[in-house]
Order: structure tokens, then sequence, then C-alpha cells
């Protein structure tokens, strides 16, 4: 199990063609033992449903294997997506990626 | 670290749900009591489950969708045929549209979605069919293990879901957006219970972005369709009041018309060939039954209504312009026959083609109560009859009531007869016909080669309905005035009380048959009847107001308890494209056979047993036929309406 930040940065867009492979990603890195994982959004500028979709797999999946997922310097396109679907109540979002780091480090 | 993006593999979902959505949604849709799934309204069901398909397809990856749009990303098929159907559909498409107009786009393909998804729940061994009812086979409520994988069933899932902070399952998001869509929980819930858990769910039915624009679809399409359906209503609900308006007149103004078309030395002869006019009326309803019920099989349920209103709106006019005996001599009471027997053809297409206009427009939880404003039509076109005989006869002197009082009811309903057609005009195009091709050539003939049974079966129905109706509501007045203190005003007061009753009663019979089924309801009001008519009678033959009132109450309450199914059982028990012709006569044959005879009969039993209660046994004999009728009588499945 590690306490090490584990950052994921999608770029472009986050849809049914780019979701699935994030999705194995942040398995793969929760089914290795990382307890903090932070997805990056700074390079991605859409999100769609399917995106949507694998970001709420992704914070089960480490709620129920009891770490924490933050998602971090979101679009203004992107954070509308969240809001409307009111995911960023249930999935710690922070502004930069500095900001992220420090709340997931503090604990 | 950052890890790096890596080759995207195939959607881990796809492989996620043994059970579809669509097959969830409908296990979430299914009462535990009963096995049925119709108490949810069709529009909704309808919504949710197109909106179910789609988010099925976005499960498996084969569909995407943002705020604006949804689009095909993978159009190869899925293992399921009705979703290939929809991907396929979607597919076709050019123009990239919102989910909200996939969901109205798609809702026409409900039935059979729902169809193939019971049907592959049944094979699963999830389900099984029992008569017409679909039971869980798995007593333990998990599905069967496949791919080594077991799910417990979705109702437990979200209910779980609701009472934790847990972060959901995208699959668990999108049912939770489907029940609420669908009020699943309102039904499952208690309200405080479903008070507390509102923020919940609407939190977690945000969260699937399909799935938040099903309820929002149901909301607009449900508000869409009960316009509709009001307009519908006022169409069949106005022309009752019309047509059974001048069935209340004729019997306020038969002493006059006596005296008009059959001037005798005897009043009494004079009053017995003015009745004789009215039982005429009965004569026709058969036949008009066949010429409006294949009219309406035919070419479609507004027409045909269109058209009695016009037989019934012309005659009328005519009535109140009659010359009479005295300016034309025996051609006056020869055309009042003619025309009452237009009317009575009229009334006996009326009726029933309304029945199932306004069955057939209602979403199937609101079938009964939606019907029952075709006998709360009939009911205030008599009390509308009665108020403006009453008026006429009160206010004028009379002789003006005599000279031209009587033409002036008869010609007040030529207007309402000219509002109504108005009304019937703007009714939206007939579905129903559109759909109809198994009859086209003769309703008549197949209605008697393939529903003779059903047509059988109405009438005995029916004969308790008739019976107790020209019993209790047209002959009791004359019973009391000849075996009780009251006088005729105060007999005809009670008749118009009983008649306004009628009129709140109707609807919620109506209500309560959605709630308890129609067989139950029927049954009931049976057995009412039944066990009831001679102590009600005995209640009433004490003749002081108070008994007489409780009695008729008693009366109206069990009338009403039929009256207001009828039009839903019946309409339901026929496949559709005979509907008109086999209710119609099914029902006027009852009414007229043995509803207009009831005054006649009912005197001949008095006089033959020397018994004043005789009648009231007649009517309990009648009620325990049709309760035998309604007892063996099985419902033919749910898709026979169409």
């Amino acid at each position: 199990m590690s306490e090490e930040i584990q950052i994921l940065r999608p770029n472009g867009r986050l849809d049914s063609a780019s979701s699935p492979a994030l999705e194995r990603q942040a398995f793969d890195c929760i089914d290795a033992g990382a307890r903090l994982l932070l997805i990056d959004f700074v390079g991605l500028d859409y999100i769609s449903s399917a995106g949507l979709r694998a970001a709420l797999s992704v914070a089960k999946r480490m709620s129920a294997a009891g770490g924490r997922l933050a998602l971090c310097s979101l679009s203004p396109q992107v954070a509308e997506v969240f809001e409307i679907s009111g995911v960023d109540a249930i999935i710690e979002i922070h502004p930069s990626a500095e900001s992220a780091t420090e709340r997931l480090m503090a604990g | 670290m950052a890890a790096r993006p890596r080759t995207a593999r195939a959607p881990t979902t796809e492989t996620a749900s043994p059970v579809s959505l669509i097959e969830e949604f409908l296990l979430l849709a299914l009462e535990d009591e009963g096995g049925e799934f119709s108490r949810i309204p069709e529009t909704s069901l309808s919504c949710g489950l197109a909106g179910a398909a789609l988010m099925d397809l976005a499960i498996r990856g084969r569909i995407d969708s943002d705020l604006h749009h949804l689009w095909v990303v993978d159009p190869t098929p899925t293992d399921s045929a009705m979703l290939n159907e929809v991907l396929a559909e979607i597919s076709a498409e050019p123009q990239r549209l919102h989910a909200r107009d996939w969901i109205a786009r798609l809702m026409p393909q409900a039935l059979r979605l729902r169809a193939e998804a019971i049907q592959r729940l049944c094979e699963r061994g999830i389900l099984r069919r029992e008569d017409h009812a679909f039971l869980w086979v798995l007593k333990a409520r998990r599905y069967p293990v496949e791919r080594g994988e077991e799910r417990l069933e979705g109702k437990r899932r979200i209910l779980a879901l609701l009472f934790n902070r847990e972060i959901p399952d995208p699959q668990d998001v999108a049912l939770v957006a489907l029940a609420d869509a669908c009020g699943v929980f309102e039904r499952i819930l208690d309200p405080t219970t479903f008070q507390e858990v509102g923020p919940r769910i609407r939190q977690l039915r945000r969260m699937d972005l399909i799935g938040s624009e099903i309820a929002h679809t149901a909301e607009v399409m449900n508000r869409e369709i009960r316009a509709a359906e009001r307009r519908t209503v006022i169409a069949g609900l106005a022309g009752n009041v019309m047509e059974w308006y001048d069935f209340g007149i004729y019997g306020y103004f038969a002493a006059i018309m006596g005296q008009k078309f059959f001037p005798a030395h005897d009043p009494a002869t004079s009053l017995m060939a003015s009745f004789g006019v009215f039982a005429v009326g009965f004569l026709g309803r058969p036949l008009g039954a066949l010429i409006f019920g294949h009219l309406g099989d035919l070419h479609g349920r507004k027409h045909a209504l269109t058209a009695s209103v016009m037989m019934m709106a012309i005659p009328t006019l005519f009535i109140g312009l009659a010359p009479t005996y005295a300016q034309i001599g025996i051609a006056a009471p020869i055309l009042l026959i003619v025309l009452r027997l237009c009317q009575g053809m009229a009334v006996g297409g009326e009726f029933t083609t309304s029945m199932v206009l306004l069955v057939e427009s209602a979403q199937s939880s609101r079938r009964g109560l939606v019907g029952s404003f075709a006998p709360a039509g009939a009911s205030a076109g008599m009390l509308l009859g009665s108020i403006v005989g009453a008026a006429i006869t009160g206010l004028l002197p009379a002789a003006a009531s005599a000279a031209w009082g009587w033409r002036a009811a008869f010609l007040f309903g030529l207007v309402i007869g000219v509002a109504v057609l108005i009304v019937r005009r703007r009714l939206p195009p007939d579905p129903t016909i559109e759909a109809i091709s198994e009859a086209r050539k003769s309703p008549v003939a197949t209605a008697f080669r393939t529903e003779w049974r059903t047509i059988l079966r109405i009438t005995g129905m029916m004969l308790t309905l008739g019976i107790g109706f020209y019993l209790n509501f047209v002959y009791l007045s004359t019973w009391l005035t000849q075996y009780t203190h009251l006088t005729k005003p105060v007999t005809l007061l009670l008749n118009a009380l009983m008649l306004g009753l009628q009129l709140v009663l109707l609807p919620l019979g109506g209500a309560l048959s959605d709630r308890i089924g129609r067989k139950a309801q029927l049954l009931l009001s049976l057995a009412g009847f039944a066990l009831l008519t001679w102590p009600l009678y005995n209640l009433i033959g004490h003749g002081s107001l108070v008994a007489v009132l409780l009695g008729q109450a008693g009366f109206s309450f069990l009338q009403a308890g039929i009256s207001s199914v009828l039009p839903a059982f019946t309409v339901e028990a026929l496949p559709k494209h005979v509907r008109c012709t086999a209710l119609s006569f099914g029902t006027n044959l009852a009414q007229a056979c043995f509803g207009g005879t009831v005054p006649m009969v009912a005197v001949a039993l008095i006089a033959a047993t020397g018994y004043r209660l005789a009648p009231s046994i007649y009517l309990s004999a009648a009620a325990l036929v049709s309760l035998l009728v309604v007892l063996a009588w099985r419902m033919p499945p749910e898709e026979r309406l169409g």
C-alpha cells in the first residue's frame, strides 16, 4: 500500500473512446495499492457522459479500497458537467494540482 | 509520480451486468403483489423504457452523450436484439439529436421493448408468467449467477444506496433515475421515508446525463397527454350531457306532449301513448349501436361521435319545431315517433362509443377514472334536463309551458348539441383507427363471429345496471308516490339529488377501480346489489324523507360502483378492431330488453304478487346473474388494448 500520490493526466477529450483507458489505468493504480489518487484535468477540454461515468467508477473503486480520489484543474466546460450532474458533491475537486496535493497529503 | 496513459482496452462495463438495464427497470416497476406492471403512468413507463435502452447502450459503450447531444460511437451490435434495433435507428440518423429528443422518438417502441425484456426475464428464469401476472421465480431476489457474478436485484441495490452515502455504481445511478422518473419510489417507500431520502434521490438521478433527461421528458409528455386527455374528457362528457339531457326533458314534458301529439278524451291514454314514444327511443338503441359501432370501428371514434351528435341534435331541433296533432293530424305523432327513433339510435351509438374514446385516450393507470366521465356525462345530462324542465314548469304559467315552454326546452338542447359538435370537431385525429386493419371490411360480422361470448357477457353484466338504473332512477319516483306519502315534486327533487350524487361518486369510483382493480370493484358492487336491494327498498318503503334519502343514497353508491368501472372494464375486454360494435350492441341489447321494460315489469310483478317490494327481488336476481357472469369472466391479456 502506498501513501504516495499517484497522478493521472488525461489529455484532450474524455469520452467513450478515451475513458476506458483512463478507467483501467486508475483501476490498475488502485489494485497496485495506491490510496491517494489525483486525476489532473489540466489538459482536458471536453468530457462526455462516458467520461463522467468513468470518474464515478474510479471514485467508487477507490472508496471501496479505503483511499481518496481527487480531481483538479477543471476547465469551465468540464466543471459545468460536474456541477450539473452533481458529481462535484461526491468527488473532491480542487482548483490546481498544488492545492490538491496539499489537501491529499494533509489527510 | 505521473502515470502515462496506456492503450485503451475494451470497456469493462460491457460484461458488468448480466441483466440489462431495461430488464432491471421492469423488475423495479413490477408490483410485488399481483405481479403487474400497470400502476405506472403509461407515458412515464414509455419514457423510462426508452431512456433505459439509451442508458443501456451508453453503459455498453455503443453511444455517448453530453449536455447537448447524443451520438453513436460504436455501431457494433450488442447481444440484445432489442437494443440493436435502437442502436440501428440512432446510427441511421444523420443529425446529432439531444437525449430528450431520442427519448421522445423511442417512446413508441416502448411496448416492444417491454415485451422483449419480459420474454428475456422469463427465459432467464427470473420471472414466470402466471395468467396475466409476472411472478418472481427466485425468492432470494438475486439474479442467477452468470459469468461467475451474482448480483442483488436492482430494487434492493438502489434502496440500499438511498440509505447510505456510498459512491454509486453507474448502472445503479441509471436505475435510480429511471425509478424516480416513473414514480417507483413513491410506491415502494412510505411518504415520510420518501421525503427523507428525496435529496439523495435527486442527487443520484442527476449523475447520469441521460437519466436526468428522462424525468424531464416524462414530465413534459405527461403534461401534453393530460391536456389532450382533458380535451377528450370534455368532448366525451359533453356529448353524453347533450344526449341524456333530452332523456331528462322528455320525461318532464311527457304529459304535455301526450296532449299535443296524442290527443284523446282520456288523459291517461294520451300519457300512455306519450310514454310509448319514450319506449320507441329504446328500440332504436340496438340499431344505433350497430350503425355507430360499425362507423366507429371502420372510420374512427371521432367520426362516429360527430355523426351521433348530429343525429341527436337534428331530431331535437325538429321536435322543438314539430307541428302538433291539431295542426297536421296523424302525421304529427308519426313524425314524433320517427324523430324519437332517430334519437334512440343516436344514444345507442353515443354512450358506448364515447366510452371507447375515453378509455382508449387515457393512460393505462387512469382508464377507470377517465372512462367514468361517460356515465357521469349521462347523469349530468339527465340532471340538466330535470333542472331545465323544473325551471320551465315552475317559472312559466301552465298555459305558456304547454304552449311553447316545452319547445324552448328542446331548442335549448340544440344549443348544447352545437357546442358539443364544435368541441368534437377540435378533437385530435383518431390514433386508434390507424392501427385498425383486421376488421376493415365488416366490423359487425367480425364482432359477432369472434366476440359473441364477450357480447353476451356484457349483456349479462349490464342486466343489473340497466334494471338498477331504470328501477331506482326512473320508476322509483312513481313507486314512491304510490306507496309512500311523498309527493311527485319531492320525489323528483330526490331523484335530482341522487343524480347530483352520481356526478361525485362516478369519478371517485373510476379512480378507485384504477387502484383496487375493476373486477374486484364490480364483484363488490354486484354482491351489494344482490344482498342489499331488498333491505334498501324496505328502508325506502318506510316513507320518511330520511329513510328514502338514505335508501336512494345506498343505491347511488352501488350504481356508481358498477357504472364507473363499466367503460374501462368492457373496453379492456374487447379487441380494438370490433370494440365499438361489440360494446355498443352488448350494452344496448341489455338496456333495450331489460332497462326499458323495467316500469312495465315492476308494475306487473306487484300486480301478480300483491307485494310492493317485488321489484327489489327482480333486481336482486339480476344482480346474482351478473355476479356469476363477472365471476366467470377471464380478462384477455393487457396487450389486447393496444
